[in-house]
């Protein structure tokens, strides 16, 4: 601690010298001088802690000189020193705000006791100086708002953070410039009303999320922590917080948000497998991103006529990471089965380059397959995928792997192995999120529970994917904890000839979307109804009777594809005596099964989405102008055959829309999920 | 303790005692393998005891340094295969990358 300061001032120059000595003595840092105004220059150069003032001095008295230096220096302690008898002189000195006073003449003895007493004073109102300084340090410079106001809406006191925070310069003008904080800073004057009623109702701190208006009026969001601030007797006197400004953080979440968003949207494109319609073939893919999006990869290709060729493929993780890695290896897969078609060639040829491409620990397992639908060959390699399983009648047969995972090795080279299959074989393949998945006693799925999930029966094997699935489920006791991405595939091979439509659709599902592609020679309006509706209400998980007036609305629209579309039936059906004889449904199932009729395609696809359910249905006819269709309920129409279809699907959904050419229409329902 | 480590001549072995299924058991399995890499060890046996799974993650590890080890001079090898442990390593060809040898 400094040497206190003490500056002694008398008229005799001999006892200023004595008590400088003695003072000294005392290690304090003395000063003397012999008139009221000498003193006060020394009080403006260098201002004393402790004042020591005789009274009586013939140019400016002691009490004259208390005076004038409190004004200059409040904290200054004074001790007076009177002559003998002198009271009233004492009175008026401390009524002026001096500390003590000493009777003349003074002993060193008393000298030393008053300047002890006013070194503690001056001590303990140093601390307090310092605390004080301390918080109002802590307080200026904190980084955060901090403030004080009155239930009526205005400020009273806010640090130059807060200030800062609301664009104003400084606290003094954020105090005055803001009059009333509700209709000034909040977005709804409103607001502040409630948010008083809860502090008003609640002990302690409250914390919440806030937007408020900037001096500029732009808008920044807060976190607010702050409580009302009560009496003893629990009476509120005013409110008190701290504001955090979150504003760039939430642009960044929100803009890693929309960027999330489309990636998944990327991902959801990466993901869709194109799903050619194929002479005898029909594919089905399932799948389940573990989190928004991963690093599973499907792709079916139509390479001519005769030739199909199967992708599929797992990359190391899932998350970003490993999407971005899918995407490349997707966009490659295309772009080498452009120029070749032989599955050893395209995973060497991917090996080698996405070697380059991924981490060190990274891993693609892969399986490539081209089946050649004329000799029904089966030409394969794989690569690390859990071996693809065919059903053939009552036998499972496994596929045998045939080299390393790709991008392992730059220069690992892999072969191929063929099979023959037979007509109503179906292949089926699946990433090791099926086999990995574990049961709650750390049991794993395997391929042994793939062939469970199959079935041993002729009959079961269509259904082998959804059932391969219900067991992974039922094995993990939950749907809910996948802890991988999972996609599984399935070719089934059939006579075209054969009338048996379901194994004939061409599907891709996913939690909240799913996709249909049929040629309209397999296309059962009543069995495509039934089964899509049914289906959505099990993925939406809902009772297939919410979805039942939607099903109307489904069932016209289909009708309307395959009718109006596909088959050009519109002629026909505007002849009364078509429309009445039986000739038309003979004409209708006759276009069915006649090419071109039978090769176009109705595409059929649900996706749920923020409530809604959306269906559409695509034909490939030539469209119409849904302005031509007549209002069926005009008196002038009751006749009249057409439109009665799209008024019905209408009233049957919330919304309904066609695209420009006519011939696809996009139906929406709100659906509460469950 | 996810793996535990055994001197046995101039062969380490390294037993996984859980399963390897997610990023953060990866990486650990990665640094335990980095870390006896770096220590010099050239001969490491993975030991899975009867641990169920490893994913993708953990057999891009052991691929990882199935090749440091070999362009070292060294040698990877696995002790006997329960038999969820060998299809995996069966699907992914492992089995004839990285010999299978007794403890």
């Amino acid at each position: 601690m400094r040497n206190l300061k003490i500056l002694v001032v008398d008229d005799e120059e001999a006892f200023t010298n004595l008590m400088s000595d003695v003072l000294k003595k005392m290690l304090y840092d003395v000063r003397t001088a012999n008139s009221g105004s000498e003193a006060l220059a020394a009080e403006y150069e260098s201002p004393a802690d402790i004042l020591i003032t005789d009274i009586d001095m013939p140019d400016m008295s002691g009490l004259d000189l208390t005076e004038q230096v409190l004004q200059i220096h409040p904290d200054t302690i004074i001790i007076a020193m009177t002559g003998h008898g002198r009271i009233a002189d004492a009175v008026d000195f401390m009524k002026r705000g001096g500390f003590d006073y000493l009777q003349k003449p003074v002993s060193m003895v008393a000298v030393r006791l008053a300047i002890e007493s006013a070194v503690n004073r001056w001590r303990l109102k140093d601390e307090l100086r310092q605390a004080e300084q301390r918080y109002y340090n802590l307080f200026e410079n904190a980084p955060v708002g901090i403030y004080q106001s009155s239930a009526e809406g205005k400020f009273i006191c806010v640090n130059p953070a807060m200030a800062r925070i609301f664009g104003y310069v400084s606290a003094e003008e954020l105090i005055s410039g803001v009059t009333d904080i509700g209709s000034q800073l909040y977005l709804d004057p409103d607001d502040r009303k409630v948010f008083l009623g809860k502090l008003l109702n609640h002990k302690g701190w409250l914390s919440a999320e806030k937007q408020f208006f900037c001096k500029n009026r732009s808008i920044i969001t807060v976190i607010i922590k702050t409580r009302m601030v009560r009496d003893d007797e629990d009476i509120p006197l005013y409110i008190e917080g701290f504001i955090e400004d979150i504003t760039e953080k939430k642009k960044q979440e929100e803009s890693f948000r929309l960027e999330m968003a489309r990636a998944k949207e990327i991902y959801e494109r990466l993901l869709q497998p194109s799903l050619p319609a194929m002479r005898g073939v029909g594919i089905y893919v399932k799948c389940l991103p573990a989190k928004a999006i991963g690093g599973d990869v499907a792709e079916i290709l139509k390479l001519d006529e005769e030739t199909l060729l199967i992708f599929l493929a797992d990359v190391t993780g899932h998350g970003i990471p490993a999407a971005m890695t899918a995407n490349t290896l997707k966009m490659l897969f295309r772009e080498i089965a452009e120029n070749s078609s032989d599955p050893a060639e395209i995973c060497s040829h991917l090996s080698k380059t996405m070697y380059k491409t991924i981490l060190p620990d990274d891993i693609i397992a892969a399986f490539c397959a081209r089946i050649d639908l004329k000799s029904l060959m089966l030409t394969y390699c794989l690569c690390g995928v859990p071996s693809p399983v065919i059903i053939r009648k009552h036998e499972r047969l496994s596929l045998e792997p045939t080299g390393f995972p790709i991008g392992v090795f730059g220069d690992a080279a892999y072969r191929n192995n063929i099979l023959r299959l037979l007509k109503e074989d179906i292949l089926v393949a699946f990433t090791d999120g099926i086999t990995e998945a574990l049961s709650e006693t750390g049991e794993i799925f395997g391929s042994q529970g793939v062939k469970l999930g199959i079935g041993e029966g002729e009959e079961s094997k269509y259904g082998a994917v959804d059932s391969i699935f219900e067991e992974v489920i039922r094995f993990q006791g939950t749907d809910e904890d996948f802890k991988d991405d999972i996609i599984i595939l399935a070719v089934t091979l059939f006579e075209e000839d054969d009338s048996c439509s379901v194994k004939a659709w061409n599907r891709f599902c996913e939690p909240d979307r799913c996709f249909l592609k049929i040629k309209s020679r397999y296309v059962d309006v009543d069995g495509v109804s039934n089964f899509f509706i049914k289906q959505a209400a099990e993925k939406l998980k809902i009772p297939s009777d919410c979805l039942e007036k939607l099903k109307v609305a489904f069932f016209e629209l289909l009708t309307n594809a395959m009718e109006h579309g596909n088959l050009e039936m519109t002629a026909l059906k505007k002849s009364p005596e078509i429309y009445d004889s039986k000739d038309y449904l003979k004409i209708y199932l006759q276009r069915q099964k006649t090419e071109p009729y039978s090769e176009r395609l109705i595409q059929i696809e649900s996706l749920y989405r923020a409530g809604y359910l959306e269906i559409s249905i695509e034909d490939e006819g030539r469209g119409f102008d849904l302005d031509c269709i007549s209002d069926p309920t005009d008196t002038n129409n009751i006749s009249r055959l057409t439109g009665r279809g799209i008024y019905i699907a209408k009233m049957s959904a919330d919304q309904m829309a066609y695209n420009t050419k006519g011939n696809k229409v996009i139906l929406s329902k709100r659906i509460t999920k469950q | 303790m996810l793996t535990s480590v055994k001197k046995a001549g101039n062969r380490i072995i390294l037993r996984i005692n859980e399963n390897i299924t997610d990023m953060k058991s990866g990486e650990e399995f990665k640094e335990t393998l980095t870390s006896l890499y770096s220590q010099g060890e050239r001969e490491i046996v993975l030991d899975f005891g009867s641990v169920n799974v490893i994913s993708s993650h953990g057999i891009g590890k052991i691929l990882m340094f199935y090749k440091r080890l070999k362009e070292a001079g060294g040698q990877m090898y696995v002790a006997p295969l329960n038999p969820n442990i060998r299809e995996i390593f069966e699907a992914l060809m492992l089995d004839r990358l990285i010999p299978e040898i007794k403890l």
